[in-house]
């Protein structure tokens, strides 16, 4: 865009109050925070130390289970929940459904939670004695499973957890994109004999591949920063089974 | 151009609104810092104890009329949030901070000069030695000591008599595991689920310290070396896996579940301090009469010992501007007998001062107890207790000890094998 | 018919999952902990609501902290909208020198953890003499790179046809984005303000840095004092207050959720 004189001024000076914040609010506590890894805190003053506490770092066993379970939860429970986000996008959108604005906002709830409720409720549910979900695990004939004291169950538990709170939220984002795309592209597919899974693959899928690339990329970003699962669920345990960066 | 009217009117209201929040700086802001009139004090503490200093003050306030407080209710999870940023730069700090026994040293250690000596107004003889092992840092005296938490065995008198089982017949663990046995197969709660004998945190090592400071033992020596493979740790660890593993335990991980073992009747015993004695009228207010107190278990072959497990001290920040009153608020709300005396009857907050322990408050029977003189017994079991040195690395050798713990209740692995791995986890972490 | 009950099934399952808690939350409020520890714990409402309630204001001033969320809230949305906007609009349709800098900084901010600035930020706060202030809870928050780029992907749809007449037809720069762009993007305008409303409402870790005295907590904050004792818990009362913070939420997502989901749209359909 061509500006005039007068005018190339506009864009700075819309920008200047955020530059402004984000030098003072984000830059320079980062720029300081990064000065103070290579520093050691002990008697009262920041002392520097170089690498040091990256080379502990790296020598502490903790740190590798912590990489481990981060890449781990990535792996599997990204994956898993864009794919259900998609699935609940796309049913929500099938013509004959009555009160989408109620399973539309209904799913996406639990991303506002706080997380006290948060931490009562699903402790509630993964309970191992009187839990709703060992409950229906036994009613289908399985054995109760140890939901917070086992290694690979309690990694389970965090994925459910992760999804349940975050899977509204990547489906309304999700479904945003479904609306965009034209109707005839249904229709047409329709005419040519097309079921279900077939619309699902070659008409939806391929239209928002953009938008799901937005989700997993904001998905990737939480799932690395993870906190608030491990910590409140199993503390990280059973012997740092669940814990994460 | 309505548009940029209204455009133009919200950056207005949005530019006041800035303009109101920067000036609200100055009225707003009551934080010590400002307040170097040498006559607030500001204090930090949650919950009763809180309550219990609002009462001190109004009684030290009788022969202080010129010295004014203010308090700042606030929670354990805050107060260590705040204390970590505030510490490192001095300002923004209360004038007395309440801070839970076990974590005072970790702070005193990292912030050598952060907190106030109290040497001068702290002796050292009248106070339980476990608490002055807590407030104990750098050669210094850095807090003042206040509520402890002795343990002895709470249990059910109920469930007792009906698997046949006599209270004063547990003197080892090893009566408790066989006791354990027959309540687990004679008692079922209300809901018709058999009754276990204790509540244990696998994926924690609660119980393990519990009864490892029983056995003599602690995470550090004096010197602050790492000493969790001990003899008396691998005692402990040993005992703690034969009780988990004879199946008399019932599961529970975190504080919710916990008071629910209560609530929902599970367990004939709860090893736990003298503040449970609150917790458990709260939860259970129509178990009255049904619970008794009796000694912890002894180790086989030694005697009784008592152990411990929270309670709280204050500290005072060397940079209080209030110094010499704050000191002087903090020795009279903690050590005034009667100020002792109604903060144990009211909240619960059982002392560390030992002249009050005369007092006759503590040897009235409880009701709640089946009239039994329960205080008498932590008094006992309390002075029992070693001092611990706690050390700046107790957290990470907690959880730490938390994750071994779980390998051994729950991988079986062999309790001396747990107990060396975490012996070089922690000294290839610690350095000693 | 068969594929119509199943979908239904399905949709009236997630809703349900979804919905339980909230339901498990407001219920507990009206219970007593001996009910909300049960095992199984009691999922109809009780008797104890007055109860709870009298003992939730005598240890919370409930008003007060409710007045400070949401005069947090709405003066960091409006300080949002306007910044966000601005930024967003200029980063998408205007070339200038630094612009590639200035956006890579702020997409790699987003990447940061918030944990790591706190110490950096309370000094200068400190130093300032602005620590327990709103404007210190207020303004590190702006630094808030998920807004720009919400409003960035949206402005980057915007016909630049339209902009270019309204230049011909003689509107400033300043006129064109207030008069042509922002109405039109009002969706995205309904997003950014869920969005931020919601971030602020449940900010917690830095208010609990931040502030000093019970007189400026927000809702997340009184709640941490409320659950403040580690060994005595009483849940109904936690859960009652939680029920009560909650609400404003629901009912600004009920308000702008028709928009919001067009606005989300706008900003995750281009790149």
């Amino acid at each position: 865009m061509k500006l005039s004189k007068k005018s190339r001024f506009f864009p700075y000076a819309m920008l200047l109050p955020t530059v402004v914040i984000f030098a003072v609010f984000m830059i320079y506590p980062i720029i300081y925070s990064f000065y103070l890894s290579f520093t050691e805190f002990s008697g009262g003053t920041y002392n520097f130390v170089g690498l040091q506490n990256y080379i502990e770092l790296f020598k502490d066993p903790v740190f590798y289970k912590a990489l481990f379970n981060t890449f781990f939860y990535l792996i599997i429970q990204v994956p898993v929940m864009i794919g259900l986000a998609l699935l609940l996008a796309v049913l929500i959108e099938q013509k004959f459904i009555r009160g989408r604005g109620f399973f539309r906002m209904s799913t996406f709830l639990p991303t506002i939670t706080s997380l006290v409720a948060y931490a009562l409720i699903f402790k509630v549910l993964f309970n191992t004695d009187h839990g709703l979900i060992n409950y229906l695990v036994e009613f289908f004939g399985g054995e109760k499973i140890q939901w917070i004291y086992s290694a690979w169950p309690a990694r389970a538990s965090i994925i459910i957890s992760i999804t349940w709170r975050w899977v509204g939220y990547n489906m309304v984002i999700l479904l945003a994109g479904i609306q965009a795309i034209p109707t005839d592209l249904y229709e047409s597919a329709s005419l040519d004999g097309a079921n279900f899974w077939q619309k699902l693959r070659y008409v939806t899928i391929p239209s928002i591949k953009p938008v799901i690339l937005f989700t997993t990329i904001t998905s990737t970003i939480g799932t690395l920063q993870l906190f608030d699962e491990p910590y409140i669920l199993t503390q990280g345990g059973p012997n740092y089974a669940t814990i994460t960066l | 151009m309505k548009k940029v009217k209204m455009f133009a009117s919200a950056a207005a209201v949005a530019a006041a609104a800035m303009l109101a929040l920067t000036a609200c700086g100055g009225g707003g802001s009551s934080a010590s810092a400002e307040s170097g009139d040498g006559n607030t004090i500001t204090v930090w503490a949650w919950d009763v104890a809180l309550k219990q200093l609002q009462a001190a003050a109004e009684k030290f306030k009788e022969t202080h009329p010129d010295v004014e407080f203010t308090f700042e209710e606030m929670g354990t999870d805050q107060i260590y949030t705040k204390l970590a940023t505030t510490l490192s730069t001095g300002k923004g700090l209360a004038d007395v901070i309440q801070i839970e026994g076990e974590q005072v040293s970790g702070y005193a250690t990292k912030y050598p000069d952060g907190f106030a000596d109290l040497s001068d107004i702290v002796n050292e003889d009248d106070f339980l030695d476990v608490k002055i092992g807590e407030v104990s840092a750098n050669g210094k005296i850095v807090g003042f000591p206040w509520d402890a938490g002795p343990v002895a065995l709470f249990y059910r008198r109920d469930y007792f008599e009906q698997a046949g089982v006599n209270a004063e017949d547990i003197k080892t663990w090893d009566d408790f595991i066989e006791a354990g046995k027959k309540i687990t197969e004679t008692c079922t709660t209300p809901s018709g689920e058999p009754v276990k004998m204790l509540p244990i945190a696998p994926n924690g090592s609660n119980f393990w310290k519990l009864i490892l400071t029983e056995n003599g033992g602690s995470f550090f020596d004096a010197e602050g070396n790492t000493i969790v493979n001990s003899p008396e740790a691998l005692e402990a660890m040993e005992m703690a896996k034969k009780i988990y593993d004879a199946g008399i335990a019932q599961n529970y991980s975190d504080w919710a579940e916990y008071e629910g073992v209560v609530v929902n009747e599970n367990v004939a015993t709860i090893p736990e301090a003298v503040w449970m004695i609150g917790t458990i009228k709260d939860k259970g207010p129509d178990q009255s009469g049904k619970w008794g107190v009796i000694d912890l278990p002894a180790f086989p072959g030694k005697d009784p010992a008592g152990s411990t497990n929270g309670g709280a001290n204050l500290v005072i920040p060397s940079t209080s501007p209030n110094l010499d009153i704050a000191k002087e608020f903090v020795e009279f709300a903690l050590t005034d007998q009667q100020l002792q005396v109604d903060g144990f009857v009211n909240y619960g907050l059982f002392p560390s001062y030992i002249p009050v322990y005369d007092d006759p408050t503590f040897s009235e029977p409880d009701e709640f107890f089946g009239g039994q003189k329960i205080y008498e017994t932590f008094i006992k079991l309390g002075q029992t207790v070693p001092s611990v040195n706690y050390t700046e690395n107790f957290n990470e050798a907690l959880s730490a000890a938390g994750s071994a713990c779980s390998k051994v209740y729950l991988e079986g692995e062999d309790p001396k094998t747990a107990l060396d791995e975490l012996q070089n986890d922690l000294v290839s972490k610690f350095g000693k | 018919m068969i594929k119509k009950i199943c979908v239904y099934f399905l949709l009236i399952l997630a809703a349900f999952l979804s919905l339980f808690p909230f339901y498990f939350m407001f219920v507990s409020g009206t219970n007593s902990n001996q009910a909300i520890l049960a095992a199984p714990p009691r999922l109809i409402p009780g008797d104890m609501l007055a109860q709870n309630f009298s003992v939730l204001v005598e240890k919370m001033d409930i008003f007060r902290v409710a007045f400070n969320t949401l005069f947090l809230s709405v003066v960091f949305v409006l300080l949002a909208v306007i910044l966000f906007s601005s930024a967003g609009y200029v980063l998408a349709k205007y070339e200038f020198k630094g612009k590639g800098i200035i956006f890579g900084f702020i997409m790699v901010s987003m990447m940061i953890p918030a944990q790591v600035m706190y110490v950096p930020l309370f000094q200068m706060f400190v130093s300032a003499g602005m620590t327990n202030t709103y404007a210190a809870v207020i303004l590190p928050s702006l630094a808030n790179a998920f807004g720009i780029f919400l409003m960035r992907q949206n402005m980057m749809n915007f016909p630049t046809a339209l902009i270019e007449a309204a230049r011909i037809d003689g509107y400033t720069e300043f006129q064109i984005f207030t008069h042509i762009v922002l109405p039109n993007v009002k969706p995205a305008l309904s997003a950014l303000v869920i969005y931020m409303f919601t971030t602020m409402w449940n900010n917690f870790m830095w208010p609990l840095i931040v502030l000093e005295t019970k007189d400026m907590y927000n809702f997340p904050v009184a709640l941490a004092v409320l659950d403040g004792n580690p060994t005595n818990k009483d849940f109904a009362v936690i859960l009652l207050a939680t029920s009560i913070a909650t609400l404003p939420i629901l009912f600004i997502f009920m308000v702008f959720q028709k928009q919001f989901v067009a606005g989300v749209m706008g900003g995750a359909v281009k790149e």
